[in-house]
């Protein structure tokens, strides 16, 4: 079936990626894969309709940042992976720098910090960010900059420190 | 090294450190789970098995006449009209089932699943549930507002949830541990009400914290409503506002507004069909717009009926009989107009 075979494909290729980003705003990758198992769930049941999107990538990442800021739904997710599944395998603590990153890219304004996660592990480009954010290629370009130079000293610091 | 360097260091470092120990489920259990979702069948939990919801509280048919319904030639000049008075809801015709479109703004919502994952340990065994999100903006986290209905077998069940819920609120919302901005309170809403409101904390991905989150749980006869919204807006309010006056068809039943309906109560009598929707042949499942939640709202029920069973609607409606419709009747055309419906003149039989 053409729809399920797309669907897999595109699973197995952007389900890292998705991961990793939903990390960066989690510290957690239990929590992270939690999260992106229910996108993909849901992106199964409207695979017709996303799948005939530009960029389906833009849309699992954005339900995928949806999800981890409710943690009520986050709560709901762990609960439904529990009651299905068994418990979720271990995984590993996060290292040093993944928590020193995290906790950098926290500090900064949302819109950079979205920015910098959806350009370094997302993949995407900066005119792919612009349409997702509803902003000019020139803001995105600021935001990433911007981030960049925030983020720089903060991260060497903790890692001198 | 540079700063520069070190920011792409730590995004590398991230990246591979997922690509390393992430491993991606078997596709077959993503579609399995979106399967289960999809399919979303609730039993009817025992009750009349034809008696599928729309509106309101269901007029009772007899499933087992359904194929074979009483030969109109044989009854139709002996019936008498139907009875015009206003009926009680038929015993053991509660509804179980969140008919399509119930939820307030659910025709427009951003997502509405059925089945979907919830809580057993906060809300219990309900036996239907629906939760509807609404995001705003290009990007969601703007603001997102979320409504999920849970529906129990009885009224005893749901005030059983209702009294474990209350002592475990914060937890419940998702937020334990979070600063309370105002404590547990029963807000006069519904039957009975819950609510909290908490400064929403730094964590997940940080947005909007510090603003307030409200959780707000409403029940009315044996369905269970809980609202919330990041961050607290007044459409949270709006929503429970237009929602909680519809459930009470999971009540004691929605008072009529406006015409009083009447129940075909003998077979061959004449009645004014207002008709809601046509189903689609081999379903009795109502077509999924907002009419069955707004005829709710304004109290009035739906039954879904065999167009074999109605003399005359299936020709006036330019469809075969062997579909069946979801309709109200009334004794007289000016009354069946007032819901703003097709209405069609019958004569009912299968009673």
């Amino acid at each position: 079936m053409a729809d399920a075979d797309t669907f897999a494909e595109f699973y197995r290729d952007t389900y890292r990626g998705l991961v990793a980003q939903l990390v960066a705003y989690t510290a957690d990758l239990g929590e992270a894969q939690d999260v992106a198992q229910e996108v993909y769930v849901r992106a199964w049941s409207r695979w017709r309709r996303i799948s005939t999107y530009d960029d389906p990538r833009a849309w699992v990442s954005r339900v995928g940042h949806n999800l981890v800021i409710s943690r009520w739904r986050r709560a709901r997710t762990a609960l439904a992976g529990l009651t299905r599944h068994g418990p979720p395998p271990d995984t590993p603590e996060p290292d040093a720098t993944t928590l020193d990153l995290v906790a950098a890219l926290r500090r900064l304004p949302e819109p950079q910090r979205r920015a910098l996660v959806l350009f370094h592990l997302g993949g995407f480009t900066v005119a792919e960010i612009a349409r997702m954010e509803g902003a000019p290629d020139n803001t995105v370009k600021a935001r990433l900059a911007r981030g960049r130079q925030a983020l720089a000293p903060m991260l060497t610091t903790e890692v001198t420190s | 090294m540079t700063d520069q360097d070190a920011v792409d260091r730590a995004f590398r470092a991230l990246q591979d450190r997922v690509d390393r120990a992430a491993v991606a489920p078997p596709t077959e259990r993503i579609e399995a789970r979106g399967r289960r979702r999809r399919t979303g069948h609730v039993a009817l939990a025992g009750l009349t098995a034809l008696a599928v919801i729309t509106g309101g509280w269901a007029v009772s048919r007899d499933p087992g006449r359904d194929a074979v319904p009483n030969p109109p030639a044989a009854t139709a000049t002996t019936g008498k009209p139907p009875s015009a008075s206003p009926e009680k809801p038929p015993t053991g015709t509660r509804p179980v089932k969140i008919p399509p479109g119930f939820l307030a703004g659910e025709s427009s919502a951003d997502e509405v699943i059925d089945d979907h994952d919830y809580q057993a340990g906060c809300l219990g065994q309900p036996v239907a549930r629906r939760v509807m999100s609404e995001f705003d903006g290009e990007q969601a986290q703007r603001r997102q507002l979320t409504q999920a209905l849970y529906v129990y077998r009885d009224e005893d069940a749901a005030k059983a949830v209702m009294r474990d819920l209350k002592p475990k609120l914060q937890q419940c919302s998702g937020f334990e541990g979070a600063s309370v901005l105002k404590p547990v309170s029963t807000p006069a809403l519904g039957g009975e009400a819950l609510s909290i409101t908490i400064a929403l904390p730094r964590d997940g991905a940080g947005e909007h914290a510090g603003e307030p989150f409200r959780f707000l749980v409403v029940r009315v006869g044996s369905a269970v409503a809980v609202f919330d919204g990041i961050p607290r807006t007044p459409e949270t309010i709006d929503r429970s506002t237009a929602l909680i006056p519809r459930l009470c068809v999971f009540g004691s039943g929605c008072p009529p507004q406006g015409a009083v309906p009447v129940t075909p109560a003998v077979n061959g009598g004449e009645a004014w069909a207002a008709v809601v929707g046509v189903h689609e042949t081999g379903t009795h499942e109502p077509p999924a717009d907002e009419k069955a939640g707004e005829l709710a709202t304004r109290g009035y029920r739906a039954a879904v009926v065999p167009l074999a069973c109605d003399v005359g609607a299936a020709a006036a409606l330019g469809v075969p009989e062997g579909r069946s419709y979801s309709v109200v009747y009334f004794g007289s055309r000016q009354d069946a107009e007032t819901l703003g419906l097709p209405v069609v003149r019958v004569r009912t039989y299968c009673l």
